[in-house]
């Protein structure tokens, strides 16, 4: 991953809220979704406008002073883990990162009711029961008739 | 489509019926009688006298057994069908398209003309749940697009100024509820919806078009998958209750009941349909934000798995698939059942994350919103085709704007209303 990487929701195939402390993510592609706690709300406001590691860590820094050390592990491994995931994706080379900062009225929904200002490592949650629901009977053939069929259960 | 519509109206009757949803004109023509009584029902109460004007959305709708017209040859590609059922060669900015594969069942929507279609291979192959929730598509399709998305929760209220747990004495609540077997084919109110049922040809809500067959109307029991039950009159009205001395709410309101399958959300709206609250939904209805957050009724259906029919005895002489109930679900028309107590519509209050608690009482605590959200999207989105960030917005909106509250549903189905009632009270002091 490079610092200079633009990163930005993968979207139309991703749909995302933060509300109270916690980003809500729908991947409507697989059916997977999940929920973003921690500083995790606070980096994807920033990488939802489409930016940079770098400006981020920069952004973090200014903002958790205390935790500076802390934070370059913590950003990589939660920007891989959304990569792998595909909520972000690489923005073209000639993107132009934007400079990250969330509005005032963002704020209000970027952080918890119980959490502060502190720094807390961004966590990624993932839930799949909708997705196995869906996935539980897929479609796998057409029909004699041209129709897209469900398998039946093999016996 | 629209040409193969054509030539299945040239089969057979073309048949109009106009709905009014949440001030929506829209215009329902059927190819021939065969879906009406299995797609009206869970409408009916939406019915309008006649077209007042032009319709905003006209959907054409058939079905392949009945009039032996075939759809236009589809070459589908397995890997170009989305997992909610997009058919995503033919769909683009103007045209949506998507597949259902359990009923065999296509819809599509021109948002250009607001002109949609519904096709389905045989009328007798519809589920309950599409029973229930008819045209869900195409109708979500062209009413997200107005402010008016569809969305996954139950919903329940109460009437300004009455108790959440009374149980109106029949006849005496306000100018709606007529006995039981005095004209069951007429609405007592004033500029009702007229009803979808015999006799024949009394029925003003749905009229042929010049040209067409008579053959319209055709009795709901004629209907191989639609069977009242032998005898009793749909619209029976549970015994009087007493009234347990609840304090009267000072204004109507509704919850929205929110949780994933086996929360207890379609109980808990059994629970306060049975103890005389205002009904909308057990798990769909339509959310409108502007001015004030607001649910309308778009189905009147409530559905019953087995134990709950055990559960709930007073609504089992209204059950209108008595056949199909302990093998699908039993399905009641509310409209039916107890008019007085469908709201087409009622100011949103709080919403209302449910879980079964295992207890017998049942409780209500604030929660955070992002929980009850993440519910409501998820269970709400996931199914829908082309539910996307727009809905997801105006979902976050509503949790933004009214409290959130867990609910622990009790066993002691008594205790269930009391909670709903409780959190809209406590929403208002908020």
């Amino acid at each position: 991953m490079s610092a200079e990487t633009v990163y930005g929701v993968n979207a139309p195939r991703v749909a995302h809220e933060t509300i109270d402390g916690e980003t809500i993510l729908i991947d409507f592609e697989s059916g997977a979704y999940y929920s973003i706690r921690g500083t995790g709300p606070f980096i994807w406001s920033l990488l939802s406008g489409g930016t940079t590691a770098a400006k981020i860590e920069e952004v973090l820094a200014r903002r958790y002073p205390e935790a500076r050390e802390a934070l370059p592990a913590a950003l990589e491994a939660f920007l891989a883990e959304l990569e792998r995931e595909e909520l972000v994706a690489r923005l073209p080379e000639n993107a132009h990162p934007s400079d990250p900062s969330p509005s005032p009225a963002d704020e209000k929904d970027l952080l918890s009711r119980e959490e502060g200002l502190a720094f807390s490592p961004p966590i990624l949650e993932k839930y799949t029961d909708m997705q196995d629901l869906l996935l539980l009977d897929p479609i796998h053939e057409v029909g004699e008739e041209g129709w897209p069929m469900r398998k039946p259960p093999a016996r | 489509m629209e040409e193969t519509f054509l030539k299945a109206t040239g089969a057979c009757a073309r048949l109009e019926t106009h709905l009014r949803i949440a001030g929506h004109a829209v215009r329902l023509c059927f190819a021939g009688p065969a879906l009406m009584p299995l797609l009206l029902p869970a409408l009916e109460h939406l019915l309008a006298p006649s077209a007042q004007g032009p319709p905003g959305l006209t959907v054409h709708i058939r079905d392949e057994e009945s009039t032996g017209v075939r759809l236009p040859p589809v070459s589908w590609k397995l890997d170009r069908i989305g997992l909610r059922g997009e058919a995503l060669d033919y769909s683009d900015d103007r045209f949506l398209t998507a597949v259902q594969t359990d009923v065999k069942a296509l819809s599509m929507l021109d948002r250009q003309r607001g002109v949609a279609s519904y096709w389905v291979a045989r009328g007798e192959d519809l589920p309950v749940y599409e029973r229930a929730a008819p045209l869900k598509t195409v109708l979500h399709w062209w009413l997200r697009e107005r402010g008016l998305p569809m969305i996954h929760a139950g919903a329940v209220g109460t009437a300004a100024g009455t108790s959440p747990r009374i149980h109106s004495p029949v006849g005496a609540s306000p100018g709606v509820h007529s006995p039981v077997g005095a004209n069951p084919g007429v609405r007592p109110t004033a500029g009702a919806s007229p009803r979808i049922h015999p006799p024949v040809g009394a029925n003003p809500g749905v009229r042929p078009t010049a040209g067409t067959s008579p053959r319209i109307h055709p009795p709901v029991g004629a209907s191989p998958s639609v069977r009242p039950t032998a005898g009793t009159s749909p619209r029976i009205h549970p015994p009087v209750g007493a009234n347990p001395g609840v304090r009267p709410i000072p204004e109507e309101g509704a919850v929205l009941l929110v949780g994933q399958t086996g929360a207890g959300k379609s109980t808990a709206a059994l629970a306060c349909l049975d103890a005389g609250m205002r009904y909308l939904s057990d798990d769909r209805c339509l959310l409108a934000l502007e001015p004030e957050p607001r649910v309308h009724c778009i189905y009147n259906a409530a559905k019953l798995r087995p134990e709950q029919m055990r559960r709930f005895p007073r609504l089992l002489p209204a059950v209108r698939n008595p056949g199909e109930a302990e093998t699908e679900k039993a399905l009641v028309f509310v409209n039916e059942y107890a008019p007085e107590r469908l709201a087409p519509s009622l100011p949103v209050r709080a919403v209302l994350l449910a879980r079964v608690s295992g207890k017998s009482g049942t409780s209500v605590e604030p929660v955070s919103p992002a929980p009850v959200l993440r519910e409501l999207a998820v269970s709400s989105m996931i199914y829908q085709p082309g539910m996307a960030r727009d809905e997801l917005r105006m979902m976050a909106d509503l949790v933004r704007r009214v409290p959130c509250y867990r609910i622990h549903l009790g066993s002691d189905l008594e205790s269930v209303p009391r909670g709903v009632a409780q959190a809209i009270e406590e929403s208002m002091h908020e």
